[in-house]
C-alpha cells in the first residue's frame, strides 16, 4: 500500500470515521490542480472554524493564543491561494475529497460544540494536533508531489512548512492543556 | 587678502577637491545601509539566526513567508509584518538583543551589537 494511500486512510480516519468509504471515492493523489487547490482551502477553512469555536467557548489562554494563530495563518494561505489562482485565472474544483473533509469536521465542530471548561480545551487540543499531522500528511505526501503547476507546489510547500509548525505548537498545546 | 576670499578659478579647483574628498571620507566613516543588515523571515526561521552590527546601525527584518510574523524583543519590534513588508530598526547602543517572533514563539534570533 503506498505511502499516499496511507495517508489518505489515515485522514479518513481522523475527520470521517462514518465516511471512510466516500473518502477513498477519491483518492488524494489523484486529484489534479484545481481540486487539490480547493481540497487545501477547504483544510484551512476547516481549522478557522474551529479556532473561532474555541475562541467562544474556552478560557485557557494557551488555547486561545493558538486559535488566534490557527485564524490569522490560515487566512493568510487562504489569501496566497485564492491570490495565485486569480493570476492564474483559474477556479478551484469542488471535488469528493473536499466534501468527505467538510463532512467530517461538521461533525466533529458539533461534538465539541456540546462541549465546555477542560473537556473542551482538551479536545479542541488533541484534534489540532491530529488535524495537523494527517493534513501535512496528505499535504507532503500526496498533494505536492502530484502538483504540475510549479507557483502552487511552492505555495503548498510554504503552507507545509507552517502546518509542520502548527503540529508542532499542537504537541505543546496538548501537554500544557493536559498537565 | 585671505585665501578663503580668493576667488581664482585654482582656488575653486582645490575648494572642489577637498570638499568631495571630505564628503568621501565622511561616506566611508559613516555607518551606511551597507554597514546594516538584513534579517529575512522564511519558513518559520530567522535568517541568520544571529547578526553582529556596529552600534548605530540598521538591521531591516523582511518577511518572506505567507503567513504574518514580528520580530519583537525588550527595546524594540517591528510589529506585524505580513508577506513582503520589511522594517529597519536602528540599534544605536551595543548589547545583545535577543528577539522572538509573538506569533510563533519557537521562532527566535539575536542581534549582537558591538
Amino acid at each position: 500500500m503506498s505511502r499516499k494511500l496511507l495517508a489518505g486512510l489515515a485522514l479518513a480516519a481522523t475527520l470521517a470515521a462514518g465516511c471512510a468509504a466516500q473518502a477513498m471515492a477519491q483518492d488524494p493523489a489523484k486529484l489534479n490542480d484545481l481540486e487539490i487547490a480547493h481540497a487545501a482551502y477547504v483544510a484551512g477553512d476547516i481549522d478557522i472554524r474551529n479556532a473561532h469555536l474555541a475562541l467562544a467557548l474556552s478560557d485557557d489562554p494557551k488555547v486561545r493564543e493558538f486559535a488566534g494563530l490557527m485564524i490569522r495563518d490560515h487566512e493568510a494561505v487562504n489569501q496566497a491561494a485564492l491570490a495565485l489562482l486569480d493570476k492564474l485565472k483559474a477556479k478551484p474544483q469542488n471535488n469528493a475529497f473536499s466534501q468527505t473533509l467538510l463532512k467530517g469536521a461538521h461533525d466533529n465542530l458539533a461534538k465539541m460544540a456540546q462541549l465546555s471548561g477542560r473537556a473542551f480545551d482538551k479536545s479542541y487540543a488533541e484534534n489540532e494536533l491530529a488535524y495537523h499531522h494527517t493534513v501535512n500528511q496528505v499535504v507532503g505526501d500526496a498533494f505536492i508531489p502530484n502538483v504540475e503547476n510549479a507557483e502552487l507546489k511552492a505555495l503548498l510547500g510554504q503552507a507545509l512548512a507552517t502546518f509542520k509548525a502548527h503540529e508542532q505548537h499542537a504537541a505543546e498545546m496538548v501537554k500544557e492543556v493536559g498537565s | 587678502m585671505t585665501p578663503v576670499a580668493n576667488s581664482g578659478a585654482g582656488s575653486a579647483a582645490w575648494g572642489r577637491r577637498t570638499f568631495l574628498g571630505a564628503l568621501g571620507l565622511a561616506v566611508l566613516m559613516r555607518p551606511s545601509r551597507a554597514d546594516g543588515a538584513t534579517v529575512e523571515i522564511h519558513q518559520l526561521k530567522f535568517t541568520p539566526p544571529e547578526i553582529e552590527i556596529a552600534a548605530g546601525s540598521t538591521v531591516t527584518f523582511v518577511n518572506l513567508d505567507l503567513v504574518p510574523h514580528t520580530a519583537t524583543g525588550a527595546s524594540f519590534d517591528t510589529g506585524t509584518l505580513t508577506k513582503d513588508q520589511r522594517k529597519e530598526v536602528q540599534f544605536p547602543t551595543a548589547g545583545e538583543f535577543p528577539y522572538f517572533c509573538k506569533f510563533h514563539r519557537h521562532m527566535t534570533g539575536k542581534v549582537v551589537v558591538r
